[in-house]
């Protein structure tokens, strides 16, 4: 007979032995005839079956909540927005909703927030930088530009959130939402598209001309949208401070100056 | 003198030939590698007392066991022994099934290369695609299409795996929140694999801008102008498949024919990412 290697000298002792797998089948045969063993099997399959059905239904709550009226957008109100973040000195009065509390769809009311414009113009704004980049210097673009121009808009982004909030918070303990204010803050990338087909067909003093525009366009547009916050609209505040109705003012600014970074950073 | 030059320099030109190696088939090297390797047979030392050394079998188709010193001659262990004529007689082939002749990835129920190979088409050319492809989507063409979009750009000194693999995945996960937002109804989505294979199928286009990529120069107006056709081509396509897609159990239609342009912006932003890539 064949001597069976040593297992204690053995450094393979672990692999498959043929010889002996006739006790590991007999072992796992004997366990699954074992009724108890296949009643505790048979639960673990309804706990299973049952997360199913609850992935399904989280799914479906997540996309039947009040965000879904975020994305809620129409052609007409795309094209209107698009024109008021170019030229917001067209829509005179007060940007106001009718209730505050509910959520608007912006097919019914063109300024309530949404999140696909701010989306889709952040995204072209990163292509249309790469595009500038491949077009006037070929050597110098990698697609790690795309990873680049992306994570520096999304933390310019976030910064200017998180300033916005701490600010509004002092002011007699504003109450934003804060997914509002972020759709709010970043229509800026539509303007800025717009800004990055200009320079890439002129140069010199057009581009130069056309972001003092954009960013003055910008400041106007967010002091807009931002009064609907601001105490002095509020009935509820007993004393009207002359710094609080003029913070939206001071806050409009923060948003050229973060289009400014953006504009300026990498390159 | 001369000739002793001349033997030097084009010594050299053999050694830096793919042809050098092939040295070493000869004998005396083979000798020298043979005996080289000897220590590499048993590196743990183990010893068999009982091992005989092996007997060289006549027919290789035999089972010889040296232990019980048997063998098992070809066609003893068969079933059925009276078709045991068979195994020699290689005349008698199985007989033929009927007239028509089955082609054999159909005989073999294999359908899925030539699946691939008519939904890659129907991408390419706006042709109506199989019913199955709304239902049960498949992932193996995309990953064909994914393979190709990452090799091809090796001939021209680009390594972009890691770029397709990242936008790719970022762009599948945030056009699978963006399309489900966007359906207004409720109880209805997309399912998440769904718009990956619907995602991947759309990269044929792609496949063939990069392509062109390696024979042409195409970071030129020429250039431009065949990425743009090619994004837009990849768009079209793909929201023809949104606009009629069967949503789980329901088989309705979604009503997002008011939104096209809003649902082919992303997917055209997607395919632009790509475009971007092999142009640059």
């Amino acid at each position: 007979m064949k001597p069976q290697q040593d297992t204690s000298t053995d450094p393979f002792a672990f692999a498959f032995n043929p010889q002996n797998i006739e006790n590991t089948v007999n072992k796992a045969k004997n366990t699954l005839d074992n009724p108890f063993i296949g009643m505790a099997y048979a639960g673990l399959g309804k706990k299973f079956s049952g997360i199913g059905d609850k992935y399904d239904s989280f799914l479906n709550s997540v996309f039947s909540s009040q965000y879904r009226f975020y994305f809620d957008v129409d052609n007409m109100y795309v094209v209107k927005k698009s024109i008021m973040t170019l030229a917001p000195y067209l829509y005179r009065g007060n940007w106001t909703l009718n209730s505050e509390f509910q959520a608007i769809s912006p097919t019914e009311n063109v300024h309530a927030p949404d999140l696909y414009l701010p989306l889709m113009s952040l995204v072209t704004f990163v292509l249309l930088r790469c595009l500038s980049l491949g077009i006037n210097d070929k050597t110098q673009f990698s697609p790690g530009y795309i990873v680049d121009s992306f994570w520096k808009c999304f933390v310019i982004s976030l910064l200017e959130v998180i300033i916005i909030k701490i600010v509004f918070c002092f002011l007699d303990g504003i109450r934003v939402n804060t997914v509002d204010l972020v759709s709010h803050l970043n229509y800026r990338y539509c303007s800025l598209c717009a800004l990055m087909v200009f320079n890439i067909l002129t140069n010199g003093i057009f581009s130069f001309v056309g972001t003092i525009y954009v960013l003055i366009c910008q400041a106007i547009f967010i002091y807009k949208t931002l009064q609907r916050y601001s105490p002095s609209h509020n009935q509820s505040a007993l004393e009207l401070s002359s710094f609080g109705s003029n913070i939206t003012l001071v806050l409009a600014f923060l948003q050229p100056a973060c289009s400014w970074v953006i504009l300026s950073f990498g390159q | 003198m001369k000739f002793i030059i001349t033997f030097f320099w084009r010594s050299i030109y053999f050694y830096s030939s793919d042809s050098f190696y092939l040295i070493f088939n000869r004998i005396p090297f083979q000798i020298i590698i043979i005996n080289l390797m000897q220590p590499l047979k048993n590196p743990f030392g183990i010893i068999d007392p009982n091992e005989n050394p092996r007997q060289f079998q006549s027919n290789p188709f035999d089972i010889q066991n040296e232990d019980l010193n048997e063998t098992i001659k070809l066609g003893d262990n068969v079933e059925n022994q009276e078709e045991k004529h068979l195994l020699f007689d290689s005349s008698n082939s199985q007989p033929q099934e009927s007239i028509e002749d089955i082609p054999l990835l159909e005989d073999l129920d294999i359908t899925s290369p030539l699946l691939i190979k008519q939904r890659i088409l129907s991408v390419l050319f706006f042709q109506k695609c199989d019913s199955e492809y709304l239902e049960d989507p498949d992932l193996s063409g995309p990953v064909l299409i994914v393979a190709a979009l990452g090799l091809l750009p090796l001939l021209t000194g680009k390594v972009h795996f890691n770029y397709i693999y990242g936008i790719g995945l970022w762009g599948w996960m945030l056009l699978y929140l963006l399309m489900n937002f966007m359906i207004q109804q409720q109880g209805k989505q997309i399912e998440f694999y769904k718009i990956l294979s619907y995602l991947g199928y759309g990269l044929a286009p792609i496949v063939l801008l990069t392509f062109l990529s390696v024979f042409l120069q195409l970071n030129s107006s020429f250039g431009y102008a065949l990425a743009i056709v090619c994004a837009v081509w990849s768009t079209a396509s793909v929201s023809k498949t949104f606009d009629t897609v069967k949503l789980q159990n329901n088989y309705q239609i979604l009503a997002l024919q008011h939104r096209r342009f809003l649902i082919a912006y992303p997917l055209f932003l997607f395919y632009c990412t790509f475009v971007i890539i092999t142009i640059f």
